[in-house]
């Protein structure tokens, strides 16, 4: 993520080459000129401009559009994104402070999706009627301006600070509504990351629920899958951003999977789950002395 | 009219030391017939130390000095929170037979006999287990439960914690972490000491050592089903309910080490042709030890419990997302109801999942359904345990009992024929 974050920033400084046909479908904005490949979102948001392009470069961006997905699909969102990350580091600063934040509900979450759709309807359509989604784009104000380019602190510098300060008090509280990683996440179905539940092994404990930056729900509740099966459901909706989040939080052995063609990357499991938490065995000592641990805290 | 009081009173006190003394008997009977299973691992002893101590030598629950215990029920009240505030939980769920025949006559008729036996402590006062806690935690699960929170509150410092009955909707579970919060300003008032994230984290790294120690067990137990004693095991996991939670940790990390040692030696518990059982349903609460003893000695291998006061007890551990005072006690509010298998839940598909993956996990043939006499919630579930288990062509047997032992002899026969035709009806089924 760091990696990726500093070539999507700073890419071209440090290996001296653009691969500019390539754009990822994640939010680096391309005014940053630094960067390693270009961002798939500013066609996306100027479809007009895209539609009066040459035939070679409509396919070329459709072309890599619909390798990334194939092949990462939101695993961009996870481990890619530069804006992701940017949230990323908003939260962790929020638990190392221990400053309590905001869980949200289901309810909550509706509302955030309503606001994803119409934030698409504007990503997508903005162009045509001669609007410019960048002007307001939160990537457009960060990205370029930790490269070392020019600070546009006009409406995207001020959804910027929104993004970080609501990605302080929410994980990824922008992803949420995020236009672009969404139409990356309708290819789920085509991706070769999936995330796979076992529904016997699930306790259904929630954890993942709690844990998933997205809300998504169905994590936890699915008991089976579409053709009656128990193990290896497709649990992955357009939302997921692939993170792993769930399945690190899940306690419960082969419980939850993220696969690759099939084959488990990252897979659930008890011992590592409580090593998370526990201290060592040469430390439970502390803990009986009551007046002890009251100078430790 | 002084000598009618003395006489009262020393009827009253010979009522209480025939109490104690009828009940450290029947302690000492069933702690004696534990020990005597062969192939006792010696890390067993600090265990069944702690049952000696709370039930024959009439002692309070085994702690630090200075921290007040609190009387919790059921497997809802999460002993992080009550860790982090400066008290200790001590599980009350009742197994004795004697204060059981106290309470029968306070309780209805056909009222469970672990509520009956709570009513009969509470009568007779003189457990000091029970009569040292300063406040009374009573989740409302069962209606037997329910009447026992309002029965302990007309006598004692009791809070009841509402349990939500269903859990997929977010709002069951924002209640129940509204619960314990006020949960939490109960224990305030005990311990005088403020919630904090410190607290909670600290509280939380405890018993996450302890789960680690039992995580390590279970996996140990999965890929060794053999490797212990069923009612060995269960008797730790009772002496949870009375121990502090670092001193427990210690025993339990003593334990896995021995093992570990015998079981990569190949020393097993049990040979390798015992019928390996599951035993499920009503809890089974020391010293009302008969159903797992007799089905070892009839030549079972218990292999597994799916019980409350078994691994169940202290089997889900809080997922804490959030490094937050709120964040842990969401995590907190999951962890006991969400992943529950309490029957008291309306939904119960993950009861049915749970056991078929202990079923694989401890390569279990056959699955002793326990009821206690009285114990709805259970007695209903076992339809659906049945159906289930017939698809998998696992048996299953329903057995209830009572907290006496009037029906032992009935129980072994039952139990016997069970364990045969699971040894000898393998054949065919296969
Ligand atoms: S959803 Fe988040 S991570 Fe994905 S492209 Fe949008 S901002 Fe980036
Ligand atoms: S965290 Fe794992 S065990 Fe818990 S509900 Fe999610 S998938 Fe199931
Ligand atoms: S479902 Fe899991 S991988 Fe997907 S967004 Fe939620 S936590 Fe991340
Ligand atoms: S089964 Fe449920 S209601 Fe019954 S004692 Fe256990 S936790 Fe309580
Ligand atoms: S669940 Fe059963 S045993 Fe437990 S208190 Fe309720 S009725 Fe009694």
């Amino acid at each position: 993520m760091i990696l990726s974050f500093a070539l999507l920033i700073f890419g071209s400084r440090l290996t001296g080459t653009v691969f500019s046909n390539i754009q990822l479908p994640v939010l680096a904005c391309p005014y940053n000129l630094d960067q390693l490949t270009s961002a798939g979102c500013y066609y996306f948001s100027h479809l007009d401009v895209l539609f009066t392009e040459g035939w070679q470069e409509i396919l070329a961006f459709f072309g890599t559009f619909i390798v990334c997905a194939v092949l990462l699909g939101r695993v961009l969102c996870g481990f890619i994104c530069p804006l992701g990350f940017v949230q990323d580091i908003a939260h962790e600063a929020r638990q190392a402070l221990h400053i309590e934040g905001v869980s949200l509900n289901e309810k909550m979450y509706t509302v955030l999706r309503l606001v994803k759709w119409i934030m698409l309807v504007i990503f997508l359509g903005i162009g045509f009627v001669g609007g410019n989604f960048c002007d307001f784009c939160p990537a457009a104000a960060i990205s370029p301006a930790l490269a070392g380019f020019k600070l546009s602190l006009g409406l995207g510098g001020f959804f910027m600070i929104i993004v970080i300060v609501s990605g302080f008090f929410k994980r990824r509280s922008f992803c949420n509504i995020c236009p672009l990683g969404y139409i990356l996440g309708l290819t789920h179905k085509a991706s070769l990351f999936k995330l796979k539940k076992d529904a016997v092994a699930c306790t259904e404990c929630g954890a993942c629920y709690e844990a998933c930056p997205m809300g998504i729900k169905s994590i936890f509740t699915v008991r089976e899958g579409k053709k009656g099966e128990l193990s290896k459901i497709d649990v992955t909706t357009p939302d997921c951003i692939m993170c792993g989040e769930c399945v690190r939080r899940c306690p419960e052995n082969n419980a939850l999977a993220i696969t690759f063609c099939g084959k488990k990357v990252y897979n659930a499991d008890r011992m590592k789950f409580m090593k998370q938490y526990a201290p060592k065995p040469d430390k439970y000592a502390p803990f009986l002395n009551h007046e002890k641990s009251d100078k430790h805290e | 009219m002084n000598d009618y009081i003395s006489r009262q009173g020393s009827a009253e006190d010979r009522r209480k030391a025939r109490f104690l003394n009828k009940s450290s008997t029947t302690a000492i009977k069933y702690l004696r017939k534990i020990e005597d299973l062969p192939h006792k691992p010696d890390a067993l002893k600090p265990f069944t130390d702690v049952l000696k101590h709370v039930f024959v030598d009439m002692q309070g629950a085994v702690k630090p000095q200075g921290v007040p215990s609190v009387g919790t029920y059921c497997v809802m009240i999460p002993p992080e929170l009550i860790y982090a505030m400066g008290a200790m939980p001590v599980k009350l769920c009742g197994g004795s037979y004697t204060a059981f025949n106290v309470g029968d006559d306070i309780a209805p008729r056909d009222a469970c006999p672990l509520v009956k036996a709570i009513m009969g402590f509470e009568s007779i006062g003189v457990m000091p287990v029970y009569q040292e806690c300063q406040l009374m935690a009573v989740p409302i699960t069962c209606d037997c439960k329910k009447k026992l929170a309002g029965y302990l509150a007309e006598r004692r410092n009791t809070i009841a914690l509402h349990v939500p009955s269903g859990r997929d909707r977010d709002e069951d579970m924002e209640q129940y972490v509204r619960e314990l919060y006020l949960f939490s300003q109960k224990l305030t008032e005990v311990t005088d000491v403020e919630l904090s994230y410190e607290r909670l984290s600290w509280a939380c790294g405890m018993t996450a050592a302890a789960q680690y120690e039992l995580s390590r067990f279970i996996e140990l137990r999965r890929k060794y089903p053999l490797a212990i004693k069923g009612t060995h095991y269960m008797a730790a996991m009772n002496a949870i309910s009375y121990t502090h939670i670092s001193l427990w940790t210690r025993y339990m990390h003593d334990l896995c080490d021995e093992i570990e040692a015998k079981a990569k030696r190949g020393e097993m518990a049990s040979k390798e042709n015992r019928p390996r059982i599951l035993i499920t349903g009503s809890p089974i609460v020391f010293p009302n030890f008969k159903i797992p003893l007799l089905i070892e000695e009839m030549g079972g291998a218990l292999v597994a419990d799916e019980t409350c006061m078994g691994e169940r007890g202290a089997y889900d551990p809080p997922a804490i997302v959030d490094q937050s005072t709120d964040g842990i006690m969401r995590a907190l509010a999951n962890k006991s109801t969400r992943p529950c298998t309490c029957p008291t839940f309306v939904d119960n598909k993950r009861r049915v999942y749970r056991i078929m993956q202990m079923l694989k996990d401890y390569r279990v043939q056959g699955v002793i359904y326990h009821v206690l006499r009285g114990c709805l919630v259970y007695d209903y579930e076992y339809q659906v345990m049945e159906e289930e288990l017939g698809k998998l062509g696992i048996p299953i047997i329903r057995i209830e009992s009572d907290y006496n032992e009037e029906d032992v002899e009935q129980l072994r026969i039952r139990i016997e024929a069970f364990i045969e035709l699971i040894k000898y009806g393998k054949g065919s089924s296969k």
